[in-house]
């Protein structure tokens, strides 16, 4: 089945800590590099989806958008594989014909910790905060505690995820974390919430990430070489979700992944590089058994011997994700699958990659599968 | 109450929800909501009963305190000013009676906390409220 829409700009800010821009400066100027990336201004787009930036209206009044469709979404990183299926989903009911997703995120300069009381993860904070029990950097660790207990994986198992996309950043002039990382610093670098070392956590660190979607019959005629989507879906896991899922999110996973390859016509075996929401490196592991690529408990061993390297079977992540380029919460991640297909990547770059998948595990799955082809 | 004529009885107000339970922890008391319909037992107690689908109040019942660790963690970083100093446990405990809980395993050290290890409650005061914290039990 052809795809109804494609991503046709993207644009990333630098990374890193840049205390005189706000949320709105950066995501806005992401927008400017995108419709830069695009060959396009401001007037040519018509719809606008806002992410963690103050409001859709900042965006829009900034950069002088006049949008017929609009909508601002939570600051969830869980939203951008949503945003792009929202995205498609606009423009196939005929709500507007480009549409410019925008995310901003100052958390760096505004020295979010993920864990305060004001940050609380969950839906009862008065449930947890008296045991201690904050972030989302602890709910991985509970989860990767008990899978480890399960399956025997190991610490030097999961150590791969966060040296391999270290490999990766290095290799990409814009990431944050460049330095490589031996399994000896993994394993000497101090527990945040053991079982999780400070190398299984994500960066924290300002940037802005955007993407222009339009319709698919225009976009062949526009300078950049489209990334059509071909499928997508999504699977809340919300009821019960204050808790770690008893099944670390396999199911949702399984299903969302197959549906997404199905409306994209595509098998498993077709992905070329795949792109999963590393928030924690725990997560990694859940994704690839989900996705079916290893059977359950055994992503630990899968992972090993160059597997989700670049020139692996399955590269994972080769922008060195938000474990070492960016925490730009997915957005970056399918900023990056877009610039694989166009094969922008240089040194890191997939040969020939035609389809690339993004995923999150999270309380509310997604997936997007995007192709060079349509 | 205002407003049209109800289906349904209005929902227990959120900030009214875990009333019970806290009730329950001052008198040394586990407390999990029940489903008046199915009878299935819910934590935190939530508007519908995720067995049923019954929107009724649940009422709220007393438990053994028996569980097991379905996971932990330690805490190293001292995310919050007020609570624990690290480092300390957090634990999720699967109770036996079907919920779950988080909470905190005292024992000697945090060292001593091990996945699927028997637990029983235990009552305490923290920050002027009562707690309920999970202690080492036989199997």
């Amino acid at each position: 089945m052809s795809a109804a829409a494609a991503v046709i700009g993207v644009g990333t800010t630098p990374f890193g800590r840049m205390p005189a821009f706000n949320a709105d400066d950066l995501g806005g100027w992401a927008l400017l590099e995108a419709l830069a990336d695009a060959g396009l201004g401001p007037a040519d787009v018509d719809g606008l989806i806002a992410s963690r930036v103050s409001s859709y209206e900042t965006i829009a009044s900034n950069l002088g958008i006049q949008p017929s469709w609009a909508v601002s979404l939570p600051a969830e990183g869980r939203m951008s594989g949503a945003a792009v299926q929202l995205a498609v989903a606009a423009i196939g009911a005929g709500l507007c014909r480009r549409v410019a997703l925008v995310y901003g995120n100052d958390g760096k300069s505004a020295g979010a910790t993920y864990g305060s009381a004001g940050e609380a993860y969950g839906t009862s904070p008065d449930l947890t905060l008296p045991y201690g029990m904050t972030s989302p950097g602890a709910f991985y660790a509970l989860m990767f505690g008990r899978y480890a207990h399960l399956y025997g994986v190991t610490q030097e198992q999961l150590a791969t995820v966060a040296l391999t996309f270290r490999r990766h950043a290095s290799l990409n002039e814009n990431a944050v974390m460049r330095d490589l990382v031996s399994l000896e610093d993994y394993l000497a670098s101090r527990w945040v919430v053991e079982p999780l070392h400070l190398f299984d956590y994500c960066l924290i660190n300002d940037g802005g990430v955007a993407l222009i979607i339009s319709a698919a019959d225009e976009a062949a005629d526009l300078v950049q070489t489209p990334a059509y989507v071909h499928g997508f879906a999504q699977q809340g896991q919300l009821v019960e979700s204050d808790f770690p899922p008893e099944d670390f999110w396999h199911d949702a996973i399984a299903d969302v992944g197959a549906r997404a390859l199905a409306m994209a016509g595509r098998e498993r075996a077709d992905v070329d590089a795949l792109m999963v929401y590393d928030n924690f490196s725990p997560n990694v592991l859940f994704a690839l058994e989900g996705l079916g690529f290893c059977g359950r408990g055994e992503a630990g061993d899968w992972i090993q011997d160059g597997r989700i390297g670049l020139g692996g079977e399955l590269p994972v992540n080769t922008s060195g994700g938000h474990l070492s380029e960016s925490y730009m919460q997915g957005w970056g991640l399918n900023v990056e699958a877009v610039r694989q297909l166009r094969g922008e990547c240089g040194d890191r770059q997939v040969a020939g990659a035609a389809v690339v998948q993004y995923v999150c595990s999270s309380p509310l799955v997604s997936s997007v599968i995007y192709g060079r082809e349509n | 109450m205002p407003g049209q004529k109800a289906r349904v009885a209005p929902p227990t107000p959120g900030r009214e929800a875990l009333a019970p339970f806290h009730e329950g922890l001052e008198r040394g008391e586990l407390r999990v909501a029940r489903c008046t319909a199915c009878g299935r037992l819910r934590f935190p107690p939530r508007v519908v009963c995720g067995g049923c689908a019954s929107p009724e109040p649940p009422d709220w019942v007393a438990v053994s305190g028996r569980g097991r660790v379905w996971s932990y963690a330690i805490f190293h970083k001292q995310y919050l000013a007020e609570g624990p100093q690290v480092p300390y446990n957090v634990a999720v405990v699967a109770l036996d009676e079907g919920p779950r809980l988080i909470s905190t395993v005292v024992s000697g050290t945090s060292g001593d906390v091990e996945v699927d290890m028997p637990v029983q409650a235990v009552f305490e005061q923290s920050n002027g409220r009562a707690v309920v914290k999970f202690r080492p039990a036989d199997a």
